[in-house]
């Protein structure tokens, strides 16, 4: 407790988790309520599982598909590991939308908190391209040909489709660049734009409180 | 009772953060846990021929040698004594540099934190907290082999 004192003295948490943590919520709430931090506790889950992944894991076209077979074959709990991380983002998929579904229903997008529903859409379509990009990294068949289908739908954009769909496969056709492209997206860019997007979020969330409802 | 309450919450909120968080680090040091680690075995490689042996002193030379189904390269150096041919790794034991054979001090010397060994490899100076390791020599058809644990 020295210890904790010592830091407490230097770095004032307590009081930062007071602010946080420490907040009224109206008596009239239920359970629906829970979903987007059901939804943010899936999130810190997905982050814990995927660094371990990350670990395991080679963003090759020689490689990708060997390493997720070592990670199943020789790693203890591999297979645990990534069932964890494939599950919790299937979950994540599920909570967002209830959440979201909560939000409309109560109507708690209205000003002054329509901002805060376009952060939260953002956070949809982030949520969904971890998914996206995150599908095509075992690299087996599957993976493989929803990156093709799922590429094409954006070749299909009017004029500038094709284009676009060739920035973001690396090339005419899905390839190992393809690969390398959506594990940058999936690890580091994606992320750093959560974050983000989180931060604005709760930080709405917290100045504008919980909404009345109807 | 109200404060009794809130403490009880407070504590089992702590201790359900306390789980989850075990249940987090547990697994993960499982995973990342090397689980095959083999012991290391002893070969020997062919090094040069019987004749090329230094009479006397110091003599460098390159053992090629295969680790983990890749070729290896490592510098030996013979000293040859009035008690035959011993082989001393180059590889300083303090970090790992290798070391030279300074001909005018009879001494091998670490470039990186000058380490001094001398002819049998004993640890004279400087940093080194141990001896060069010695390879085992052996003699098959007029080759000289060195023993490696690989």
């Amino acid at each position: 407790m020295r210890l904790f004192d010592y830091l407490n003295d230097r770095l004032v948490f307590t009081a930062r988790h007071r602010r946080v943590l420490d907040r009224p919520v109206p008596g009239w709430i239920n359970y629906g309520y829970c979903f987007g931090g059901i939804a943010f506790t899936l999130f810190i889950v997905l982050l814990l599982s995927g660094l371990l992944l990350s670990l395991f894991y080679t963003p090759s076209e020689t490689e990708a598909y060997a390493s997720i077979q070592r990670l199943h074959r020789d790693v203890p709990l591999g297979h645990l590991l990534r069932s964890t991380h494939h599950w919790a983002a299937n979950l994540m998929v599920v909570m967002v939308t209830l959440h979201m579904v909560r939000v409309f229903i109560t109507g708690s997008y209205k000003t002054p908190r329509e901002l805060n529903w376009v952060t939260g859409a953002m956070l949809l379509l982030l949520t969904l391209g971890y998914g996206f990009t995150g599908y095509l990294l075992p690299w087996d068949q599957k993976a493989y040909w929803a990156t093709v289908v799922g590429t094409n739908m954006l070749g299909s954009v009017p004029a500038i489709g094709s284009s676009l769909a060739a920035v973001m496969r690396g090339g005419l056709d899905v390839t190992g660049q393809t690969l390398q492209r959506f594990y940058s997206l999936h690890v580091l860019w994606l992320p750093v734009l959560t974050g983000l997007f989180l931060w604005l979020h709760f930080h709405m969330t917290r100045r504008q409180g919980i909404s009345g409802g109807l | 009772m109200q404060p009794d309450r809130r403490d009880f919450i407070k504590k089992a909120l702590t201790g359900v953060l306390a789980l989850l968080g075990i249940g987090f680090i547990v697994p993960a040091l499982r995973i990342l846990t090397p689980s095959r680690v083999r012991e290391k075995e002893m070969a020997y490689f062919p090094l040069l021929p019987e004749e090329e042996l230094p009479r006397a002193g110091v003599k460098k030379a390159e053992l090629t040698y295969k680790a983990l189904g890749r070729d290896m390269k490592a510098r030996v150096f013979l000293v040859s004594s009035p008690e035959g041919v011993t082989a001393l790794s180059s590889t300083c034991t303090h970090l790992g540099c290798l070391v030279n054979y300074r001909r005018d001090k009879k001494e091998f010397v670490c470039p990186c934190h000058s380490g001094r060994y001398d002819l049998t490899g004993k640890n004279i100076g400087g940093p080194p907290p141990a001896p060069l390791t010695r390879f085992p020599v052996r003699i098959r058809d007029g080759i000289v082999h060195i023993g490696m644990k690989v």
